[in-house]
């Protein structure tokens, strides 16, 4: 009640907020159309599905170098802010460019006096300038670092540091510097071209000082195995292609790295490197930090799908952005590794760019490089902005002010998991617990919701506690009486007989519950059975030798009963996945569908039954299908008593207490499998060894068959294929 | 000498001044010229050696030629695509396949000219060799029309054969690799007559005469198939061969000979068939188009006739010269045509005509002179052509056709190129300025298959130029793939194959070219004379304003949502603003001041957002009962509030409710499948068949007139244009449009149903009342200087429209300021239920519609905007003009005007500050 009130207030009090913003914003001028912005905006959810967001930055203008008063650019390649200037460097062109607040022309810095002579640099790729101006080029085409003062006066030449430390390069390296970075106490950062041990780290003298960020050699079980196998010169040689090399880095205010890797993006391609090269960045966020997410496209990830970053920009309140050449995209993250907003992308339009290549910030603005020569200025909107204050504030421990942002931008955008995170959090602090529970289950924080559920089940308790005692103690009571009296017992046998009674059957072939049936080709005699054998697997389950002896030779067991039991173990598996509670189910509830889900558990089941039977009438087992089949299905009964109990019982767990659950499951999986080994044993009179002999083969022979239908499943495509290309042929030419 | 000085100064100071006389005189009509047809306002001239035309003004004496004149690559007036029988497409322009080769022809008809175009020649330059003619023929008809140098010549590059039985004098002839000479030559042997051969000349002969029978018989393969029958006729007469080691600057002269002596294609064919050879076949790579101008008014009217367009169908091709052996007599400019198997020749072919580009240079302007194009991208936009930047613009009208687009790849749906560029073309207008001359150009007919096409000047091109192209057999590419990807990765490179439109559209091309001189000349007077185009076509009349600016409020029923039970996925059905919740949102709004309330209600029908084929209306009843319904209508009535609910005619979703028929009632592309397409990213809807438009909207109208309702809101009737290459009963994008439009004008006049209509192209508008969704702006190209609104210029006044909903504009305050500049009335998109309710479900796209969160904005903004805009109500908008950077003013005829800064901060216009962000009703004299 509380909580819903608290919200009315902020509508209240948003207007003034917008307004306030409004005042904020910069003067610069809206030059371009805002109401048709030719990208789209979006965020992924929890299951790595793009889904609609409002509009976060706008382009507000594109400019090439004749807007700017100069002439054209020539493959410019990267950019930086000091104050309120904009420095390009224009690589075709050998020069830096100086543009005023106002993106015009004030200088070009061609060349500097180098020991009484003019020098020029040589298609230089990378640059910074410290926040004193000083200004350091990596002068690619001329192997070396240039410093020069903000009047282009030279400070001082780097040349390459492989010439002193020639161990710790390739052979024949050549220094060709392509980034470069300066940090607060003077250490300056570079990537060079065919480098691929990470970022060089040279002191303020120059002088070599090592590598940061080297990339750590991963290896999979497999290439470990290979290179076991292989000689010690193979293994020198593999050695060599593993590394990776950067695209870009920035170095941020405090001393910290941000830097991507150069190629397809991978889960570790955005890293946030401290000053000893460790990568302290969160990657808490529902998808991973490199760019689109591949289930956005049909799951078909391929490195031509993969987002490829150019460059990246550490922004305040920890914030990312980083710029995907792929399809010219703008991601940004928050310190969490939470992606907040997308923007831009690749085409002819404003806001589009062709060969995107860096990126940086002037204030709220972005600044986007496109190579082709052009650059593009956009603007956060009212919700970029209420985002950016609502992470300040939580920067700064305005936790209520922030609050309150995060409640507005899910009006904006109920599609954000982060504000609904964002105001879970208050509403949890503040001791709502039920309303934090729902507004994390929108947030799809599933820790979240666990702790605040935690609360609200302790409060919950001690409400009800009386309750809760009176009602135990009356259960504990009943089940008492009933024993006493075995009165289950007597109740079930009293029922047992009725039915037969009642149906009249006297004389016995079969029995049910000790009372004889005498006519077994009725219906009813069928039907009995049936109920008797599904009974009975509740005996096998706790007595299997015993059991599955009967089953077989007793004929306890029938294929209808084994029909049911397995059709109650889908039930029991789509329950699960259905009705397991929030915290623990990370399935999208609303598309569980019943028939691929008993797909997924009938297809196994028969592969099983099918590679067995092969198996053991080749190994000499005395199983037929049928009885394989039936062994099969009683083994499948823990998992029906496991199943739907947990699905309950996790309702009123947090997520601590998930142990049990996975314990439940496990030995419900266990219990299973060792009915299925005991199954095989005694319905083929198998030695325990032969028994596990053939358990093993078998589910070989599944990967087999899984292998040759799959081979096959291709083939009938390709051969559909052809015909239908031959009738296509035909009917259009 | 300093005389001589003085006269040669005079001399070049008369003659600049001539030629800058001259250049003053460039409005002159150049002497090649005559006066083919004129009006009291302007003159048609055509040059009968060229077909060339030109415009005069009467008045201004401003001419616009059909091809800017001293061009060396602009000399065409007519351009087409066409794909030959191998799937490349080719390209031909009347200058060099017609006007140059003398293949048109110019007739005077009432009112102007009509001029014939032939593409392509009769005979190709392979067609006038001889390859072997008779002795007496090439002595007495050929060698006597040369001169004695080329008669020698030409007699050296032909061999003379005769054949004569085999004597000691003349013996067999030995060829290498041919040892059964019995068979080939029987019992003769070659000779010259008159001369005694050496052996080896008789070999080389013989060998020439096998050969040159093997190249040019289809039915002999190689020299050991020749038989005496094929040359048994040089027994009696000799024959001069041409040599078949002569060079192919050789052949080029003797064509060039033949032509100059007019020894013909049908005089070789003669020559051919008394050797037993085959003789050329006619060109049958041509095309015929003619084009009329007639001079109507101060209006030049471009018609092309469909019915005079000739292709090449089901024809020969032309493959003699395909089968060559000798290495000698290879294929020039010949289609090459492989059948399925490979082979060469054999199936007839078709040429299919893709398109053509009409006056695709008329009145081009050259650099350095100002002026823009205008195109009609969105609302309309300029792009400057003063400076030399390469800029090239093609679209189509009307947005994509579904059929072409969807459905070709049974892999899902062919992503448009532009599905970013949120605007399509939605006016058959374009235009282009120089300096104080304009012309604008209308698309009277065949606009539903017209591409605008604009290119403004380069280094090279030194020209800029607006003009327009019609698809005329709309092109699919059908690939040859299968659904295993590895395969498909495969053929994709190779694996396609094109499919056309089997006929041409019924509809004949129309533009009407209107010029415009002084201050007419810019778009604001283009927009006018558009204007006047529809109201004179189609009857638009005056609204009649209310005394205020509409409110419209667009209101989202029901949406069927994916809910799991118990395993079993099912749709449900849930509501977000229920009948009731309409009523309570209206009177809500009312209460607050809002008036002329029009509400448009989308997922109102039985099924919500995802309803069954509209063959009836009904309701929801997740939205509550139909007396519930029945109330909201009679609400709504009863304080004049419109109402239109929402209907889709051309998307249909299958449902279980009312199942749709594949084969009847969806419309096929060209590869013959029913076209569905994926609509915002979620469902997969089917395209209507336009044939089957009118009976399903009767169907629809006879439920639906029992609620008593007087709108109706068309979602996509009016602004999708979809063709169906059905074999049985092809409809082209053209003739989709006439139905289309039939359709609203009875919805109009029959059903007596007032319109709402859903982003409307400009054929649409005239049957509505109210337009939604429509554009205000042009696309952010990067080509495009800026935007203007013209669509809004030419429709205020003659029917009420918004923009798009403002709520979920990018940027709020930016939209109002477009809707205020561009008279547009406010637009909300709402829903009664909060944004959470659509969270994860199909709808997520409907974050921004809770009307809770927007509703005190709408009202405040309403009242601002009416304050202004209420004034203007059923005005038209005389002007508009961009006064500084960012600051724009739109005037209405009754002298008020609106001036709107896009700036920050507050900027001062002739006396009047405005404030940043915002806009000011100014009068007639507030101005200083």
């Amino acid at each position: 009640m509380t909580a819903s009130g608290a919200r009315r207030t902020t509508v209240l009090i948003m207007p003034a907020i917008i307004l306030g913003l409004l005042i904020l914003a910069s003067s610069a001028v809206l030059a371009v159309e805002a109401t048709v912005v030719p990208y789209e905006s979006y965020t992924y959810d929890f299951w790595k599905q793009p889904v609609p967001a409002p509009q976060a930055y706008l382009p507000v203008r594109m400019m090439t170098g004749l807007d700017m008063g100069t002439d054209a650019l020539s493959n410019p390649q990267d950019i930086t802010v000091l104050g309120d200037h904009i420095y390009i460097l224009d690589t075709g062109k050998h020069r830096i460019i100086e543009l005023d607040e106002n993106f015009q022309f004030v200088r070009a810095i061609t060349q500097f006096q180098n020991g009484g002579v003019m020098d020029k640099f040589s298609s230089p790729e990378g640059f910074f300038i410290t926040p004193d101006g000083t200004i350091y080029v990596a002068d690619t085409g001329k192997e070396r670092v240039v410093i020069l003062d903000n009047d282009g006066n030279l400070l001082g030449i780097i040349t390459s540091p492989h010439l002193e430390y020639p161990d710790f390069f390739p052979p024949r390296f050549v220094f060709r510097p392509r980034k470069i970075g300066v940090d607060s106490i003077g250490r300056i950062y570079l990537i060079a071209q065919d480098l691929y041990d990470g970022i060089v780290v040279l002191n303020n003298d120059g002088e070599f000082t090592g590598f940061v960020g080297a990339p750590k050699v991963k290896r999979s079980a497999l290439e470990l195995f290979w290179s076991y196998l292989q000689s010690e010169e193979q293994r020198q040689r593999s050695q060599l292609y593993l590394p990776i090399e950067y695209a870009s880095f920035d170095v941020d205010k405090e001393g910290f790295i941000y830097a991507v890797v150069a190629g397809p993006a991978e889960n570790e391609a955005l890293k946030k490197l401290n000053p000893a090269g460790q990568d302290v960045i969160n990657r808490t966020g529902f998808v991973p930090m490199r760019g689109d997410s591949a289930a956005s496209f049909d799951n078909n990830e391929s490195n031509d799908t993969r987002s490829r970053f150019v460059d990246v920009i550490g922004r305040e309140w920890g914030m990312v952005s980083v710029l995907d050449r792929q399809r010219g995209r703008i991601f940004t993250y928050d310190g969490l590794g939470n992606l907040l907003y997308v923007f831009g992308g690749i085409g002819d339009a404003v806001g589009l760019f062709t060969r995107p290549q860096a990126i940086t910030t002037r204030g709220e603005q972005i600044l986007v490089l496109d190579a082709d020569g052009r650059l593009t200025v956009f603007e956060p909107t009212v919700y970029a902005r209420l985002i950016h204050e609502a992470l300040m504030n939580y920067d700064r421990g305005n936790f209520t002010r922030s609050t309150e942002i995060w409640q507005e931008l899910t009006r904006i955008n109920p599609n954000l998991d982060l504000a609904h995170t964002g105001i879970g959090r208050a509403l949890f602090y503040d001791g709502y617990y039920a309303e934090a529970m729902e507004a994390y289950r929108h947030g799809q924080n599933r820790s979240g919701y666990s702790s605040a559920f935690a609360k609200y089940r302790q409060q919950w308790v001690n409400e009800n506690f009386q309750w809760i005692a009176w009602s135990a103690i009356a259960v504990i009571l009943v089940i008492y009486l009933i024993a006493k009296h075995q009165l289950y017992y007597r109740l079930k046998k009293a029922i047992g007989r009725k039915i037969v009674e009642s149906w009249g059957e006297t004389a016995a072939t079969v029995t049910y519950m000790g009372v004889p049936i005498r006519d077994t080709r009725t219906f009813k005699a069928w039907f009995l059975r049936l109920l008797d054998s599904l009974r009975y697997s509740l005996h096998v389950i706790f007595h299997p030798f015993d059991g599955y002896w009967d089953l077989k030779y007793e004929k306890r067991g029938t294929v209808g009963a084994a029909n049911v039991l397995l059709f109650l173990t889908i039930l029991a598996w789509v329950f699960r996945r259905q009705y397991t509670a929030f915290i623990f189910n990370t399935i999208r509830v609303q598309y569980v569908n019943i028939y691929s889900e008993a797909s997924s558990i009938l297809i196994p089941i028969l592969l099983w039954c099918a590679c067995n039977w092969a198996l053991t009438t080749l190994m000499e087992g005395k199983g037929t299908f049928r009885d394989i089949y039936v062994a099969t299905a009683y083994a499948m009964t823990p998992l029906i008593l496991v199943f739907v109990p947990i699905s309950l019982v996790s309702h009123v767990l947090i997520e601590a207490e998930g142990v049990f659950l996975t314990l439940a499951q496990s030995i419900a999986l266990i219990w299973m499998a060792a009915l299925m080994f005991v199954g095989t044993m005694v319905t083929h009179e198998y030695t325990s060894f032969k028994a596990i002999l053939t358990s093993v083969s078998t589910i070989a022979g599944i990967a087999v068959v899984l292998f040759i239908m799959m081979l096959f499943m291709s083939l009938v495509v390709q051969v559909i294929g052809f015909v239908y290309r031959v009738y296509l042929e035909v009917a259009f030419r | 000498m300093r005389l001589k000085h003085i006269y040669l100064i005079l001399a070049v100071l008369i003659i600049s001044l001539l030629t800058a006389v001259e250049v003053g005189l460039a409005d002159e009509v150049p002497s090649n010229y005559r006066l083919a047809a004129a009006s009291d306002v302007i003159s048609l001239y055509i040059d009968d050696q060229t077909s060339y035309f030109l415009i005069q003004h009467n008045e201004t004496k401003q001419i616009w030629y059909s091809v800017p004149p001293g061009s060396r690559t602009d000399k065409d007036t007519l351009s087409i695509i066409y794909y030959n029988p191998s799937d490349e497409m080719k390209t031909m322009n009347n200058f060099k396949d017609s006007i140059e080769i003398g293949m048109f022809k110019i007739e005077d008809i009432p009112g102007g000219v009509s001029v014939f175009y032939q593409f392509g020649p009769d005979w190709v330059a392979d067609d006038w060799l001889p390859l072997m003619v008779p002795q007496h023929r090439f002595e007495n008809d050929i060698l006597p029309r040369l001169s004695d140098k080329d008669a020698t010549w030409l007699a050296g590059k032909y061999k003379l054969i005769s054949l004569v039985p085999v004597d000691e004098e003349n013996p067999r002839p030995n060829i290498v690799g041919l040892t059964n000479l019995d068979q080939v030559f029987g019992n003769y042997t070659v000779a010259t007559p008159g001369k005694k051969l050496s052996d080896k000349d008789r070999n080389t002969l013989a060998q020439l005469l096998l050969d040159t029978i093997v190249g040019a018989r289809k039915d002999v393969n190689e020299r050991a198939d020749v038989r005496l029958a094929h040359m048994e006729q040089l027994i009696e007469t000799p024959a001069y061969v041409i040599d078949n080691t002569i060079r192919p600057w050789d052949r080029t002269d003797i064509q060039n000979m033949m032509q100059a002596i007019n020894y013909t294609p049908e005089e070789i064919a003669k020559d051919h068939e008394a050797n037993n050879i085959e003789p050329p076949v006619k060109n049958v790579e041509i095309f015929q188009i003619t084009v009329e101008y007639i001079v109507e008014g101060d209006s030049l009217i471009v018609r092309i006739p469909m019915e005079k367009v000739y292709y090449p169908v089901q024809v020969e091709p032309n493959d003699r010269y395909l089968t060559g052996v000798s290495g000698n007599f290879r294929p020039t400019n010949r289609p090459q045509v492989y059948d399925y198997f490979g082979q060469i020749g054999g199936a007839k072919v078709d040429f299919p005509l893709y398109s053509i580009n009409i006056l695709p240079h008329f009145g081009a302007s050259p650099t350095g002179k100002d002026g823009y194009i205008f195109i009609p991208d969105g609302s309309g936009a300029l792009i400057n052509t003063k400076v030399a930047t390469a800029v090239q613009y093609a679209r189509d009208m009307y947005g994509i056709d579904n059929s072409i687009a969807y459905g070709l790849d049974e892999h899902g749906y062919q992503e448009p190129m532009d599905r970013y560029l949120k605007e399509r073309l939605y006016m058959p207008v374009f235009g282009l300025k120089e300096e104080d001359k304009a012309f604008m150009a209308v698309i009277e007919q065949g606009h539903g298959m017209a591409r605008i096409k604009a290119n403004t000047a380069s280094n090279i091109n030194p020209y800029a130029k607006v003009s327009s192209e019609y698809v005329l057999l709309p092109l699919g590419r059908i690939s040859l793939t299968t659904t295993s990807r590895t395969v498909e990765l495969e053929q994709r490179a190779r694996g396609q194959i094109n499919a056309y439109a089997k006929a041409l559209p019924d509809e004949d091309i129309v533009i009407r070219y209107t010029f415009l001189t002084g201050d007419e000349a810019n778009y604001v007077g283009m927009a006018l004379r558009f204007q006047e185009h529809l109201v004179n076509k189609y009857g638009m009349t005056r609204i009649d304003p209310k005394e205020n600016l509409p409110f419209y409020l667009e209101l989202t029923g029901a949406a069927p949502m994916q809910k799991s039970i118990m395993g079993i996925p099912r749709e449900v059905i849930t509501s977000l603003t229920s009948y009731n919740q309409v009523q309570s949102i209206v009177s809500e709004l009312l209460q607050n001041q809002v008036k002329n309330i029009q509400v448009r209600y989308l997922g109102w029908r039985e099924g919500g957002l995802y309803p069954p084929l509209p063959s009836r209306a009904r309701l929801e009843s997740e939205l509550g009962t139909s007396q519930e319904f029945n109330n909201l209508v009679s609400y709504l009535a009863e304080n004049d509030v419109g109402f239109y609910p929402d209907v889709d005619f051309l998307n249909i979703y299958d449902d279980q409710i009312i199942k749709i028929d594949l084969k009847k009632d969806v419309a096929q592309s060209l590869n013959r499948q029913a076209v569905s397409m994926v609509r915002d990213n979620r469902f997969e809807v089917w395209v209507l068949s336009p044939s089957k438009l009118d009976d399903l909207i009767q169907k629809f109208t006879a439920d639906y007139k029992k609620y008593n309702i007087g709108g109706l809101s068309l979602g996509d009737l009016g602004s999708q244009l979809n063709s169906d290459f059905n074999l049985n009963n092809p409809v082209s994008r053209a003739d989709a449009l006439v139905i289309n439009q039939k359709a609203m004008q009875r919805l109009n006049e029959e059903y007596k149903l007032d319109l709402m209509i859903n982003k409307a192209n400009v054929y649409a508008v005239p049957y509505a009342s109210h337009l939604v969704n429509i554009p205000l702006t042009a696309n952010n190209y990067n080509i495009i200087s800026r935007s203007v609104p013209f669509y809004q210029i030419v429709m205020h006044g003659y029917v009420n429209y918004a923009g798009y909903p403002l709520n979920q504009a990018a940027d709020y305050d930016y939209a109002v300021l477009k809707m205020v500049e561009t008279g547009a009335a406010p637009y909300f998109s709402w829903m009664y239920t909060e944004g959470t309710a659509v969270k994860g479900t199909s709808y997520d796209y409907l974050f921004a519609n809770y009307y809770r969160d927007w509703f005190d904005r709408a009202v405040a903004t309403y009242q601002k905007a009416n304050a202004v805009l209420s004034q203007v109500q059923g005005q038209r908008i005389i002007n508009h003009q961009m006064l500084a950077e960012n600051l724009y003013m739109t005037s209405y005829e009754n002298g008020l005007s609106v001036i709107v800064n896009y700036n920050r901060d507050t900027v001062e216009y002739r006396g009047i500050a405005i404030e940043g962000m915002s806009f000011k009703l100014i009068r007639e004299g507030d101005l200083q």
